[in-house]
């Protein structure tokens, strides 16, 4: 890893990490975080008091113990697969969380601008949104061709689905989508939903509904 | 006098039935047909979909009687060429309550299978326009990618797909029902894009104005178009792949 890539990483787990704190999520808990990294487990100790007993890779969220922890926190990779396989990882995450747990959850929606080292070669932050059947085929790279291209709607509607109440979120309708890229690729564009293009990455604490099972 | 009466009278009835033509079928057929014909002019006409000589996948047709009035030669827009109906129930053998073909009615141009594995025993552009009436009912939430890039495959370069698709019913959110319980119309589009479809039309049917108060507080910052939509009934256009367009000009 460079220099520069390991300063990256520290600079961004310390910035998720107090924006979860800032958004409310529980202090001093067992925690398991997903697929995050050494920074992030460093800054979600100090700022949050965690014990991170914890952090795995998202394809191991499911060898973890029921009802183990008080905040699971998914801080990439939640989005990769398919629809079935995105929603089976939720059902999963809520097993793992102990009475009264929240999970914390850093997604990317469809209209989420992609950055340099998430793609392979050159690309546009909206290349994933304009050609998404190249996206689709690979032709953007491996990570994005497994990305599930949710709307931020379809994020919130699936929470509904398995009962996981939303408790606070971030950037729900906050993002500003480039007025020029709209108005270059507007015929491109103009099947989506514009209001869903106002929201990039999401950042959602939620905990099971009351009564849910 | 007699014998020219009769002729008269024959020529008279042959006329009418020529003009006014009688089906004798039963009546539980005659409703059949009615219901399937009901099915076209509600889910599927208003697409405008090219008919005409058209080779015809349907998927989820239940006793392929939609797809065998498409094969009748006195259609307007015209009679497709061929049509093959796939659905997991035999409802021709009248099965799943459905009312069983009569012996000889089965117009010879329809195939009908009742394993959904066949559509991968088909080449690649086999058919000119594809149905399908209940996506969701056709491919599980595990399938709905792999299925929308088979349909994608299975079309003609030019062809349409006709694909009906529900979204998150909130009051009651499964995962076998509409939408699969979460889908909301902006990502039904964006897969139906990441298979390789452009969107030719997009028609929606609304929900009830009293789930208006419970979708917005599902869905606090949607548009009311991304929340009050229940179905969306879409015409894909396959688009001519670039390397495609080539070959044509290479011949």
């Amino acid at each position: 890893m460079s220099a520069t890539t390991a300063r990256g990483l520290a600079t961004r787990g310390k910035t998720l990490s107090r924006a979860i704190a800032a958004l409310g999520a529980p202090r001093g808990g067992r925690t398991l975080l997903s697929d995050g990294d050494a920074a992030l487990s460093r800054a979600l100790n100090a700022d949050l008091g965690c014990r991170v007993l914890e952090d795995v890779a998202i394809e191991s969220l499911d060898a973890q113990p029921s009802s183990a922890f008080d905040l699971v926190v998914i801080a990439n990779g939640c989005e990769a697969g398919g629809l079935g396989q995105v929603r089976q990882r939720l059902i999963t995450a809520k097993r793992l969380l102990a009475l009264g747990g929240s999970l914390v959850l850093y997604l990317p929606t469809l209209a989420a601008p992609v950055s340099a080292d998430e793609a392979e070669g050159p690309v546009s932050p909206y290349d994933l949104l304009l050609f998404p059947e190249a996206a689709a085929a690979g032709d953007l790279g491996a990570a994005l061709a497994q990305r599930a291209p949710l709307a931020a709607s379809t994020w919130l509607s699936l929470f509904h689905s398995l009962d996981l109440g939303v408790v606070a979120q971030a950037g729900l309708g906050a993002y500003r989508f480039p007025p020029e890229t709209l108005n270059d690729h507007q015929s491109r564009l103009a099947v989506f939903d514009l209001l869903e293009l106002a929201t990039g990455r999401l950042l959602v604490i939620l905990q099971v509904r009351e009564g849910a099972s | 006098m007699r014998r020219l009466r009769q002729k008269a009278r024959r020529l008279v009835t042959d006329a009418r039935d020529l003009v006014f033509p009688e089906d004798r079928s039963p009546p539980e057929v005659q409703a059949a047909r009615d219901q399937a014909d009901r099915v076209w002019s509600d889910l599927f006409a208003p697409l405008n979909p090219m008919v005409d000589d058209a080779d015809i996948l349907e998927l989820g047709g239940h006793d392929g009687r939609l797809s065998a009035a498409r094969l009748e030669s006195d259609i307007i827009g015209g009679a497709a060429r061929s049509a093959v109906v796939l659905d997991r129930h035999a409802y021709w053998a009248g099965e799943e309550a459905g009312v069983a073909w009569p012996r000889g009615a089965m117009p010879e141009r329809l195939e009908l299978h009742d394993e959904m594995s066949h559509l991968g025993a088909f080449d690649p552009g086999s058919f000119d326009l594809i149905l399908c009436r209940d996506f969701e009912a056709t491919f599980a939430v595990d399938d709905v990618e792999d299925g929308l890039r088979r349909l994608y495959d299975l079309t003609r370069p030019g062809g349409e797909a006709l694909i009906v698709v529900g979204c998150a019913d909130f009051a009651n959110p499964v995962v076998e029902g509409a939408g699969y319980g979460f889908m909301t119309p902006t990502s039904w589009i964006m897969l139906m894009m990441r298979a390789g479809f452009e969107i030719g039309e997009v028609r929606r049917i609304w929900r009830p104005a009293e789930d208006a108060a419970t979708a917005a507080r599902i869905l606090p910052d949607a548009s009311d178009d991304e929340r009050m939509t229940a179905q969306m009934r879409c015409r894909l256009v396959r688009p001519w792949e670039s390397w495609e367009m080539d070959a044509i000009w290479a011949n």
